[in-house]
């Protein structure tokens, strides 16, 4: 059924733009604040050394022409003093010779390339997502290692800095090709990036792989030595064998790093086959006109599908029940996808027809794209005693269980069990991206402020105690405000609760390249669902 | 009178394409073939497509009449044909395949040591009233003597003069002496060539007919005393004294000559007792005097473009002759009447892009398609296939494109278009400047001598814009190309997104060279930006990628759509396009490349793989700028190897004899 209408002509449609703008500005400055300015002296220093720009690398290396998906952006923006949006590192996905390839690239120019906690945790997001999409990983090193001053937050735990070698390790096990190719330091821990891959690249003159660094070995053994006879690209190429192949420029490198991709073609797995893509029948810049500016305000869900899906063509299921919640099948670019979207409060109905959709796309092994919009479950002592958690719970174990890709867009607001129910982070989307508007939290900030100031009073009429309105008005402001800042789409992208922030025109081609990567070799008995609470 | 008898095995003395030519013509009449082959050639299409193939060993065999004759007694071969080349105007050689009882496909060994003497065929010519050009027999005498004498006679008939081979052929030996020529190290060279060449150093001198047409008459006799003049051919495009494009017949000549030319050629054959195929050449002065050159004994090269006028098989003639038939039993009473016009382009293993220097390689892809005009036709006479090497062993010819057509306009545009289209890579080749020949208005217009050919060639700024052209070219495949089946239906090509940078960068090599680009997209073009020029490509097929052959037909700066063809090996992109043949080489891109340095005048480094013919200095000798140090033979030519620099010979690491591979360091001078 073909869904959507032209948007009426209105006031607020034009006040929602402007709002919108606002949010899209934010946005734009941010992603200009991750690239260096040309004046910038560490810029300009890596340059005039003869080395290629992180991004002219990444550009060298994909095929001209085509795009680069690039993966958390923004990771670390504003938390660490002269560190730019990226956190020092470029991850993406680009096609290098036909083969879609997951691209870890330092960023020498910030702070010599080393690893910050958010630069840890981008770097294991971009091998999560090679690993569930099968994506070759290319390593394009120039990196001091761990930030020394950091330690505590990068080296010790699970998910720190050791887990890049294990990942590497686990994935070529899994015939997932590692190559890395090393255009500058390489040091310590760091070290392993090359020596745990398949094949290495090294540039001469410039790469340098050592576990002690000159510095270390003359306080270590009083030996003398320079950078390059210690761990220099001839060293390892023609001495120790930690690289494979010499390379005499950044250029060079990339076309070999290519000439290895181009080998791959017999390991590449079975994708997702494409229809001919339809454009949506209305323009997808019309979206921030039908979004409030106000976020705590309803807007409907089908006009923004209308605007994403192929020939704004939506082939609903169950459409007259649990309206609240929008399933069908539609397509994306080509792509066949079952869509579920929020259009209001999760109800019981609403929770079962999206559990009862999401077990047909896994039996037809139909990729899920998931548009969030959701507060949260409806409460109250009618939904409680119809079991709203017990159907609640049936629609989380769903998405849980469902071994299907699946995508997951925040269109709006992403609060509570609703941001469970509707796959947040939690429940391993192959991609997460935020709209620059949305928020994400356990409770927007009005009801947060709300419930710990009533919680307040309550325990203050408990003690019976004379409630101050004038500190309690305060202590709801300051939470409410802490929410606000802190349920932001940017607050979020900082941290690594999504893969990049995206605006509503690019939502199209960011599921599009997504949904090309998916594979769909899964094997029969994974597809098992755990218990459903009846 | 020779005795008649049946030719049913031919030992083809010979390699390459006119071997493979032969062999054709033969099994079609029925008769098998006898391939010889050398170690570097086991490997050769003609081996393959003979009847038997006899080994010869080491490179240098074809030139070993011993071998030859072993190898014919061997396959029991009842003839030999020497095709053209190698021991064809060996007049020992036929002397030998007779006395081994076997028939001699071609002259008498007695004509071909009349006619293989530039001198006494000179004398025949004189006897047969055939116009000749003012001519000096060297004397015997010291070197200085004969230069003093050569002097002489260019000061009283005009220079420049020109110094031969008598028993020489193909420009070997061959030196033009001006006034200011060092005329004892000319001749000096001349005998040194001409005696590693033809066994012989008697050289001699004659004017030179400047500015002048070369123009040619195929004739042919049988062993009854009957003589017919087969047409006339012009190859006056020639560079170092090397035919590269040949056409029949003649055209544009003065009222009467044709018949004169005809005439003089059939007497001087007659005269001879001439009794199979050959070639009387002649110098044509634009006023329409013919000037005899020399007979060659032979099939020549260019003896396809007379053939697709005639519609004679001239082997088979060699053949039916050889057996002692008659003319008249062939068919052959008269002079046909030429229908159409036909042209034929030397393919030869020679840098289009670096001076001409010889080429070697392995042969990747080869193909020349046929014309797309209605009533034009090509015939590919080629020695290689895929897989072939070009060795610096033999000739540099790789294959002859021939095109026929009604009219010589058409002709040229069918060879224009074939060459356009046709592409070998794997070994650096020609095609280029054949196609650059082709359309000069010189050419088209038959306004093209013989010396005039030089002006005709691309100017080094010429082959700079077909090298940008090749480049402009691959950057924009592969700005347009999708690497795979699965990109190529994916989104990846069609959503580039707002944050991924515009101008695509680029760099390749040529020859060393660097040239950097940067492409970008206009609407369904793209724009491609070298050094602040830009060029607008749009294609309008493809590009359509198989294998490693990618294939598009686009149009630059809005002008007419091309087809271009792109093979990658390797780091190396072979770019074909209607402008020839130009490597691109992908490494080290723009930047610090590997063992820089070069460029140093001191030291001298060959350009071209070769023998060392002749060392002429030793170490520490003072030699002066432009001095002869040593002489390098390469594909059959000396390459005299002089001094960059005033100075004294530090090193010189060769000795006669010693193989060098281009690269390869000759001397090292440190400067006085």
């Amino acid at each position: 059924m073909q869904i959507g209408s032209r948007p009426p002509v209105t006031p607020s449609f034009e006040a929602n733009t402007e709002a919108f703008k606002d949010h899209l500005e934010r946005l734009i400055k941010e992603r200009a604040r991750s690239r260096p300015l040309p004046t910038d002296p560490a810029y300009k220093k890596h340059c005039d050394r003869g080395k290629l720009f992180v991004r002219q690398r990444i550009e060298a290396l994909i095929d001209p022409g085509t795009t680069f998906l690039e993966v958390a952006q923004l990771a670390g923006a504003g938390l660490y003093d002269g560190v730019r949006p990226g956190s020092g590192m470029v991850t993406g996905i680009g096609v290098v010779e036909g083969t879609p390839c997951m691209i870890i690239a330092n960023d020498a120019t910030v702070k010599g390339g080393t690893y910050f906690p958010m630069t840890v945790k981008k770097h294991l997001r971009a091998q999560e997502i090679a690993l569930e999409n099968k994506l070759p990983c290319i390593y394009l090193v120039d990196s001091g290692g761990a930030f020394l001053p950091l330690q505590d937050k990068v080296f010790p735990d699970r998910e720190h800095f050791g887990r890049l070698f294990f990942n590497q390790a686990q994935m070529s096990a899994q015939g997932i090709p590692q190559i890395a190719v090393v255009m500058g330091s390489c040091t310590a821990g760091g070290a392993y990036v090359p020596a745990m891959s398949d094949e290495a690249i090294i540039v001469r003159n410039q790469g340098m792989i050592f576990l002690g660094g000159p510095p270390l070995v003359k306080a270590a053994t009083g030996q003398e030595v320079t950078a390059e006879e210690l761990g220099g690209g001839d060293v390892h190429s023609r001495i120790s064998g930690v690289t494979d192949h010499l390379a005499e420029s950044d250029a060079e490198a990339l076309l070999m790093a290519r000439k290895s991709v181009a080998t791959l073609a017999n390991i590449t797995p079975k994708r997702l086959t494409r229809s001919i893509p339809l454009p949506p029948r209305f323009d997808a810049n019309e979206i921030p006109g039908l979004i409030p500016a106000d976020p705590k305000q309803y807007f409907p869900i089908r006009e923004i599908l209308a605007r994403i899906i192929d020939d704004s063509e939506l082939d609903e299921f169950k459409a007259n029940y649990g309206e609240t919640i929008i399933c069908g099948f539609a397509r994306i670019d080509g792509y066949t996808v079952g869509v579920i979207a929020n259009d209001g409060i999760l109800f019981s109905e609403s929770a079962l027809k999206a559990a009862h959709f999401i077990q047909l796309c896994e039996q037809r092994r139909i990729p899920l794209v998931f548009f969030q919009n959701i507060v949260g479950f409806m409460v109250g002592k009618e939904y409680e005693h119809k079991g709203i958690a017990k159907d609640g719970a049936k629609l989380v174990t769903a998405v849980a269980c469902a071994s299907v890709p699946k995508y997951t867009v925040i269109v709006g607001n992403s609060y509570g069990a609703g941001n469970y129910a509707m796959c947040g982070r939690a429940y391993q989307p192959r991609f997460l991206w935020s709209w620059p508007q949305s928020r994400i939290g356990v409770m927007g900030p009005d009801q947060a402020a709300g419930v710990l100031t009533q919680v307040k009073r309550d325990s203050a009429s408990g003690r019976g105690e004379a409630v101050d309105e004038a500190a309690l008005t305060a202590y709801y402001e300051k939470i409410k405000g802490t929410y606000q800042e802190q349920t932001t789409a940017l607050f979020a992208t900082a941290r690594l609760w999504d893969d990049g922030v995206i605006t509503p025109n690019e939502t199209r081609s960011a599921l599009s390249l997504a949904l090309s990567l998916a594979d769909l070799d899964t094997p029969q008995e994974h597809r098992v669902f755990g218990t459903f609470r009846m | 009178m020779t005795e008649r008898r049946a030719i049913t095995r031919v030992l083809i003395a010979n390699r390459g394409e006119i071997s493979r030519r032969i062999i054709k013509t033969c099994t079609r009449l029925g008769i098998e073939t006898v391939a010889v082959y050398t170690d570097v050639d086991a490997h050769a299409p003609h081996v393959r497509e003979a009847t038997l193939a006899e080994p010869l060993g080491t490179p240098d065999s074809y030139l070993s009449i011993e071998k030859l004759i072993a190898a014919a007694k061997r396959s029991k071969a009842d003839s030999v044909h020497p095709g053209y080349g190698f021991l064809s105007e060996n007049p020992d050689f036929a002397a030998a395949v007779r006395d081994a009882g076997l028939t001699w496909i071609g002259p008498s060994s007695e004509t071909i040591r009349k006619l293989g003497s530039k001198t006494a065929a000179k004398e025949l010519a004189r006897r047969a009233k055939a116009p000749t050009s003012p001519t000096l027999i060297l004397q015997p005498g010291t070197t200085a003597e004969r230069a003093s004498a050569i002097a002489k006679f260019g000061e009283s008939l005009g220079f420049p003069l020109i110094l031969k081979a008598a028993a020489g052929g193909g420009g070997r030996g061959m030196r033009f002496i001006n006034p200011d020529s060092d005329i004892t190290a000319e001749l000096e060279s001349a005998q040194r060539e001409s005696l590693k060449a033809f066994g012989s150093d008697e050289v001699f001198v004659e004017k030179c007919i400047t500015p002048a047409r070369h123009i040619e008459v195929q004739i042919v006799g049988d062993t009854h005393g009957s003589v017919v003049a087969l047409g006339t051919r012009d190859c006056s495009l020639q560079r170092s004294n090397q035919k590269i494009i040949e056409e029949a017949p003649a055209v544009n000549l003065v009222p009467g000559s044709e018949a004169k030319l005809l005439e003089a050629a059939t007497n001087l054959a007659r005269e001879a007792g001439y009794t199979s195929l050959g070639t009387v050449e002649f110098l044509y002065g634009l006023d329409g005097s013919p000037y005899f050159l020399e007979v060659n004994t032979r099939l020549q090269v260019e003896h396809p473009v007379t053939e697709l006028v005639t519609g004679l098989d001239l082997v088979e003639l060699q053949l039916r002759i050889a057996t002692g038939e008659t003319l008249a039993a062939c068919g052959v009473t008269h002079t046909p009447e030429p229908q159409g016009h036909a042209i034929e382009a030397r393919w030869c293993a020679e840098e289009f892009t670096d001076r001409f220097t010889t080429a070697t390689g392995i042969v990747l892809e080869i193909e020349a398609p046929q014309p797309t005009a209605r009533g034009a036709m090509m015939r590919f006479d080629r020695g290689v296939e895929p897989c072939s090497e070009v060795s610096h062993y033999y000739d540099s010819l790789i294959g002859k494109v021939i095109v026929y057509a009604p009219s010589r306009e058409r002709a040229i545009e069918a060879l224009d278009d074939v060459l356009s289209r046709s592409h070998l890579s794997g070994v650096r080749n020609n095609r280029g400047l054949l196609l650059h020949l082709l359309r000069e208005d010189a050419f088209k217009a038959i306004s093209h001598t013989v010396q005039g050919t030089k002006a005709l060639l691309p100017s080094s700024a010429q082959v700079s814009e077909v090298v940008r052209e090749a480049h402009i070219i691959a950057a924009a495949i592969r700005c347009a190309m999708p690497t795979s089946e699965w990109a190529a239906h994916s989104p990846w090509l069609s959503t580039r997104g707002p944050d991924t940078q515009i101008g695509y960068p680029w760099t390749t090599q040529e020859h060393g060279r660097a040239l950097s680009s940067t492409t970008t997209r206009d609407g369904s073009s793209l724009i491609v930006s070298i050094d602040g020029r830009s060029d607008t490509v749009t294609f309008t097929e493809g590009p359509f990628l198989k294998g490693v052959v990618t294939r598009a037909t686009l149009s630059l700066n809005g002008g007419v759509p091309s087809s271009v063809s792109l093979y990658r090996d390797g780091y190396d992109l072979w770019v074909h396009s209607n402008r020839g043949t130009v490597v691109l080489h992908q490494s080290s891109i723009g930047e610090r490349t590997r063992g820089a340095g070069g460029g140093n005048a001191n030291e001298i480094r060959s350009t071209i793989p070769g023998k060392v013919a002749a060392v002429l200095v030793k170490e520490g000798d003072l030699v002066e700028h432009g001095a002869t140090l040593l002489v390098l033979d390469s594909m059959k030519m000396e390459h005299p190897i002089r001094a960059t620099i005033s100075g004294k010979v530090t090193s010189l690491p060769l000795q006669v004899g010693m193989i060098v591979h281009a690269g390869a360091l000759l001397a090292t001078l440190e400067s006085a």
